[in-house]
């Protein structure tokens, strides 16, 4: 069926050429999340969204992890819906070898359950075929992470430590995606391995405490996916973007120990994307069916202040207020301050959810089993959110519904002026967008190490 | 002066006794932080703190109620105490979640407000960040407590955080702390020598100086090392290394010793690479002799050929080679050795393998197999009767057989042999195949109490890093219920005193995975089902090293998942009355 599909579309003569303007989405140099959504948005303007559509990466150089997901996360949509569309690879030998060493095509084979050629133009099919030249493993440990060339097929590790994985629910099978209520302590254990650990520590900031990466930002991202409803895909990918530095100035900085100590600049960049209920919907659903989203409350004092400006896609500012993580939410709430109320410390749609009743512990007083029945449900993104900006000064980023959310921490003059603790930029989505597939969370940590 | 600990057991829904080696552990502990010379009783329960999936994922503020109630009932019976060890060493630091620890601090500063303790040291493999919320709620603490009260955060390393109202100074605790984990959670010595397992397969290795190849059965492999040869290594760098500032290493049959050198480079900016890029890359080796001789780091030493083969090729290309040479496994019969001029320095020491000439797997076309990993999950015919031919074969033992006589097997492999000559492989492979899989979050082992599956168990618990709870049921006991129609009811009531009850009543939801040596009839699987059942029990899975009878997919009405690692049509022949 696949090979009959596969052999109608080579003979179909589609081709660059067979796409009309609107339907064809040509990206040049650097393509950041933010250029996908800017030629949808142009996409969805002129057109019903229901003619063909292709991603040209044609003339691309570098493709961004969180662009990829994005990708990712229209095929499946479009695919849901019946709706054809097509990927162009890039003629830059680098773009694709990043596209290979990442594994994007098995990431699209496993969130679409399509094989990847069906997506990708006949006229690039050979380009599947060619041996990837950027990587080699030689150099630093990024480098070393990047690209194992012992890797030998072993499938207790990875080729590259930050390529795309892919947990799912239903049937498990060995060697394709890794069960989905595995996937936090598993993940989040890779992140613990001598090599990351290290890594982590020298470009992140040697004070901070090994393993908070793991044990926080990895294992909070991904449970806080698993527990979206319906979700049952989850992909994590990674990427250290660090200024380009090429093989043979590898090579050039080992003879100096002056460039050696050269300073880097750049992110490790962190994104968690699920195909579930979009976060907002979620938790409006609880709270229209007239039910609590706050497990508990704090002293007020542990609360912090959020500067917030909600901007239309074009860019132009709609509101900008300050908002406390007390604020208590209504089902008249938008769906922007619902979505960003996620962050704060015990909100959670589980609240009123049957939880199982607390087993009694040994020895204790059966005349009072639920004295300490206040369980915190709802920290983990709250810690997620500590960890990511206070920590590490880092900022984080979540796609979902009708909205993408910004969050960083607020300094000097933004601090002194509004007195807050973070600043969030809220971005709502023109109507005719259709909400976004699923929930991405991108995680940007800066590099302040040297290389 | 008393004390009272909580082992924390995170992913565990089964209470179980703490070991005798903890509670040790805890007493020294005790001794460090309370006054020097005093008399320490521990007082409370002698009991694990579980925390199950559900509660360490939904229900965080557990910990709140289990730190309460231990107190409370410590405190009612043995009057004020003085100090609260919440030990949650048994678990991986990214285990720890920070809600989880946010919620602790909620409960120590209760435990404080009501007088029930205000003195805690809390054991965490690591410290976590200071802008973490949960250190930021302990750091809060000050603000909000009026007595005096002192907490410690001590991680492995002895460097502890003091959230104490009134700062404290223990300059030797440090040290003193780092041994008292050394010995809870032993050497890395010998939990390596532990992890280095004898694979069975078909392995060609590569003469580089005589151009030609040769054929082994055998082959080492380390497993889920990177903690043991970080030390080790960094350790033989300290008293071996000073002034080299590059590595050159073949590591390709071990990842896990690649990631830790290359770690160790990139921290203290010694450039290490493979011999095979150096010898390729014109750039690579004029930065290598820049910079001065380079330590060889290889995966194994045997005959020197391959050693020998790079420091010619390295020192043909004007590269200078340290004569210090370290090896993961050294199979020339001691860790330390030589080779020529050359030290030879080994993490662990092996025989060296014999060489197959001619390749009786070759004859057969039989594939290789990889050095670096098991990829297969299964055991192959080649190998089970080797293992076989190795062991030989006798009459079933008398004990282990069924009640009636006849249907005993008159010509079995001895497994006994085979597990003490292969059991560690055999445990690795069931290990593997068991995380092929999809397991629950909590599980135990169950068998029957004989010689053969508890030398299997026991590989298992060493695996498991001897966190794997094990039930042995008694054959006699097997017996009597399958005489009472696979009835439980009475054998239970019967043997209500004896361990095994116990352990079966304690394991709370966790999982059962069933473990025999062999499955004839299923007979025992059967029983060992109804057991669970009785114990409200649903099996998770069935593993044997051989299915005598592959065909039987449902036995006795239940679709339990059946993984053996060898299937061997041979099935023995039941009386209805077992069914």
């Amino acid at each position: 069926m696949i090979q009959a599909e596969q052999e109608a579309r080579e003979s179909s003569l589609i081709s660059r050429k067979t796409f009309k303007r609107s339907g064809h989405l040509i990206f040049v140099g650097t393509v950041l999340s933010d250029d996908i959504e800017d030629q949808l948005a142009r996409f969805y303007k002129e057109t019903d969204s229901k003619e063909p559509l292709l991603f040209d990466f044609e003339q691309a150089e570098f493709i961004d992890i969180p662009a990829l997901v994005n990708c990712i996360a229209t095929l499946v949509q479009r695919k849901e819906n019946n709706l054809e569309t097509f990927l162009g690879y890039p003629k830059a030998k680098k773009a694709r070898d990043f596209l290979d060493v990442w594994r994007f095509a098995e990431a699209v084979n496993r969130a679409t359950k399509t094989p990847f050629e069906l997506f990708l133009l006949p006229e690039d099919y050979h380009y599947l075929a060619e041996q990837q030249e950027a990587y080699r493993g030689v150099g630093d440990g990024i480098d070393a992470l990047e690209y194992n060339p012992d890797w030998n097929e072993n499938p207790n590790t990875k080729r590259n430590f930050f390529e795309f994985t892919t947990f799912s629910s239903g049937k498990h099978d060995v060697m394709q995606t890794e069960p989905l209520f595995a996937a936090p302590r598993n993940e989040s254990k890779r992140w613990t391995g001598a090599l990351i650990r290290q890594v982590l520590m020298k470009h992140l900031g040697s004070e901070k405490p090994k393993d908070d990466i793991a044990r926080v930002i990895i294992y909070e991202a991904i449970s806080n996916a698993v527990r979206h409803p319906k979700a049952r895909i989850i992909q994590v990918v990674s990427h250290f973007a660090r200024k380009a530095i090429r093989d043979d100035e590898v090579n050039t900085k080992r003879t100096s120990m002056e460039a050696e100590k050269k300073k880097i600049e750049g992110s490790l960049r962190i994104c968690v994307w699920d195909d579930g209920d979009s976060i907002p919907s979620t938790l409006l659903n609880v709270l229209k069916a007239g039910k609590n989203v706050r497990a508990f409350r704090f002293p007020l004092y542990m609360y912090d202040a959020i500067h917030v400006r909600v901007r239309n896609f074009e860019g132009a500012k709609l509101r900008e207020i300050v908002v406390n993580q007390s604020e208590d939410l209504t089902a008249a709430s938008t769906e922007a301050r619902v979505l960003l109320s996620s962050l704060y410390p015990g909100i959670s749609r589980t609240v009123d959810d049957q939880v199982p009743a607390v087993e009694p512990y040994e020895n204790a007083a059966p005349e009072e089993p639920n004295l300490y029945l206040d369980w915190m449900p709802g920290m983990g993104l709250y810690s997620l959110t500590k960890t990511v900006l206070d920590q590490y000064q880092g900022s984080l980023f979540i796609r979902s519904g009708n909205y993408r959310l910004l969050m960083e921490m607020a300094h000097d003059a933004y601090r002194v002026q509004f007195n807050v603790h973070y600043k969030c930029t809220i971005t709502a989505y023109p109507e005719v967008f259709p909400g976004f597939r699923g929930n991405l969370i991108t995680i940007k940590l800066p590099i302040k190490g040297i290389t | 002066m008393n004390y009272v600990s909580l082992d924390i057991r995170i992913g565990v829904s089964g209470v179980r006794q703490i070991s005798t080696k903890r509670v040790k552990f805890h007493d020294q502990v005790a001794g460090l932080l309370l006054k020097e010379g005093a008399v320490i009783t521990r007082v409370g329960s002698q009991l694990t703190s579980p925390i199950d999936h559900k509660k360490y994922v939904h229900h965080s503020a557990y910990i709140k109620q289990v730190l309460a109630d231990t107190l409370t009932v410590a405190s009612d019976s043995d009057g004020p105490l003085n100090l609260c060890i919440i030990d949650f060493t048994s678990n991986a630091f990214v285990s720890v979640r920070d809600p989880l620890l946010f919620a602790l601090a909620d409960g120590i500063k209760e435990s404080c407000e009501n007088g029930l303790c205000v003195f805690f040291a809390v054991l965490l493999s690591e410290l976590p960040g200071p802008n973490s919320s949960s250190f930021q709620q302990f750091e809060r603490m000050k603000e909000l407590l009026q007595p005096e009260f002192a907490v410690f955060f001590i991680p492995d390393s002895g460097d502890y955080h003091d959230f104490s109202s009134k700062r404290q100074e223990m300059p030797k605790f440090p040290e003193e702390y780092r041994n008292l984990i050394k010995i809870m959670y032993g050497d890395p010595s010998s939990k390596l020598e532990r992890k280095c397992i004898r694979r069975l397969g078909h392995f060609q290795s590569y003469d580089p100086q005589n151009g030609t190849s040769r054929c082994r059965i055998y082959s080492y492999y380390m497993i889920d090392c990177e903690n043991e040869l970080s030390f080790l290594f960094s350790d033989w760098w300290r008293e071996h290394g000073n002034g080299y500032k590059s590595i050159l290493f073949d590591l390709k049959n071990n990842v896990s010793f690649r990631n830790v050198v290359k770690a160790f480079g990139s921290e203290r900016d010694i450039l290490t690479e493979r011999i095979v890029d150096v010898l390729q890359s014109v750039d690579l080796r004029k930065a290598v002799m820049q910079i001065g001789k380079a330590v060889l780091v290889l995966d194994a030493f045997e005959t020197g050929s391959t050693l020998n083969h790079y420091i010619k090729n390295l020192r043909a290309v004007g590269i200078e080679v340290s004569n210090e040479v370290v090896v993961c496994i050294n199979k020339s019969g001691a860790k330390i050795s030589r080779c020529g001029d050359n030290h030879i320095y080994g993490f662990v020491s092996r025989s060296g393998e014999s060489e197959l000439t001619p390749c009786l797997q070759c004859n057969l076309k039989l594939p290789f197999l990889p050095e670096s990993h098991e990829s297969f999950l299964r055991i192959r015919a080649f190998d089970m009767f080797h293992m076989i031919s190795f062991s030989s074969w006798e009459p079933e033992p008398l004990e282990e057989s069924p009640e009636n006589k006849d249907l005993r097997y008159d010509t079995l492999p001895v497994f006994s042999k085979i597990l003490e000559d292969f059991g560690d492989w055999i445990g690795f492979k069931i290990f593997n195949l068991l995380h092929s899989n999809p397991l629950p979050d909590d599980f135990f082992v169950i068998h029957p109490d004989e010689a053969d599956s508890t030398a299997l168990s026991n590989k298992l618990l060493s695996l498991f890093d001897r966190k794997l709870y094990i039930v042995k049921i008694p054959k006699n006991a097997i017996k009597e219920a399958q005489l009472a129609g696979n009835s439980w009811n009475r054998v239970v009531s019967k043997y209500q005193k004896s361990e095994w009850v116990e352990r079966l009543s304690s394991v709370g939801d966790a999982g059962a995975i069933i473990l025999d040596i062999f499955k004839g009839s299923g007979s025992t699987l059967i029983s060992l089902t109804r057991l669970l059942q009785h114990f409200d029990k649903a099996p998770f899975c069935y593993v044997c090293l051989v299915d005598f009878d592959p065909g039987q997919e449902h036995l006795d009405g239940s679709a339990i998942p059946k993984h053996p690692l060898y299937n061997w049509y041979n099935p023995r022949v039941l009386l209805p009355m077992w069914r």
